[in-house]
């Protein structure tokens, strides 16, 4: 099993918490990794518009395979349950080690308690991926996993 | 190769009220990254994909996706909605060179 190399710490003191690239450098230690984390801490941070981004490991379910053969069609799913009275108005999904962090962005035009919604992506070589859920209330929770890629898709 | 591009759709028969049924919608669609080398000619395949989709209950917009090169191609999308009420779902897919893809399927709530 490979180790979780990005990890959501939420800052205890300080009006603003913070998303913090946790741990060990990425794959190799390359330069081209170093920034692609970078662009991919930036895109989240965007996406969160200032809310703090909160731990969302026991809210979020991200369905990724821990090893792939083929980074050109790999399954992903997030399930997202909300605390009562919040609603899921749109999940993000990034991916540290591709030339763009974006991955998709997905909105639901009647918010509900939870969403789930699944797709397949591209992934450049082995790495992070992270699914942000957006509450309809403003509020952000994320989550992360790490997945090894034999072949990565095509550059 | 536009006539190749289809839509293909799979919505429930019937649900119940409040029912959470699952939605699929694929759209047969190249989605080159533009990250792409052609090996034949060795020049990179021009950024081909599909940047948003739309599903409408009646007109309301239930589920949208903005999509990058990081979908993988032929864009699968599978998502959840709670069936209060029967109607007419409208698919619609968009790529960055214009073209727009369609499809229609009826939710029967009964």
């Amino acid at each position: 099993m490979i180790l979780q190399r990005r990890r959501f710490l939420i800052r205890a003191a300080g009006a603003a918490a913070a998303l913090v690239l946790g741990g060990l450098p990425a794959a190799g230690g390359s330069g081209r990794a170093r920034a692609e984390a970078d662009a991919a801490e930036a895109a989240i941070r965007a996406a969160a518009g200032g809310a703090e981004i909160r731990d969302g490991a026991e809210l979020i379910a991200l369905e990724l395979p821990t090893y792939v053969e083929d980074g050109n069609q790999v399954p992903l799913a997030a399930s997202v349950q909300l605390p009562e009275g919040e609603r899921v108005a749109a999940i993000h999904l990034f991916a540290d080690g591709n030339p763009n962090p974006e991955i998709a962005r997905f909105r639901f035009g009647r918010p509900g308690p939870r969403a789930r919604v699944a797709t397949r992506i591209r992934l450049h070589r082995s790495q992070v991926v992270t699914v942000l859920a957006e509450a309809e209330n403003g509020r952000v929770y994320a989550t992360a996993a790490e997945v090894e890629v034999v072949m990565g898709a095509c550059s | 190769m536009s006539e190749s591009i289809r839509p293909r759709i799979r919505v429930p028969d019937q649900a119940a009220p409040g029912e959470v049924v699952e939605i699929l919608a694929m759209l047969t669609h190249p989605h080159d990254s533009g990250h792409r080398t052609d090996p034949a000619t060795g020049t990179t395949i021009a950024r081909h994909i599909v940047e948003r989709f739309t599903c409408r209950l009646d007109g309301a917009l239930v589920f949208e996706a903005t999509l990058h090169p990081a979908v993988a191609a032929n864009p699968y999308l599978a998502f959840e909605l709670t069936a209060e009420r029967g109607g007419r779902l409208d698919f619609e897919w968009i790529d960055d060179r214009g073209a727009v893809f369609t499809a229609e399927a009826e939710l029967r709530v009964i």
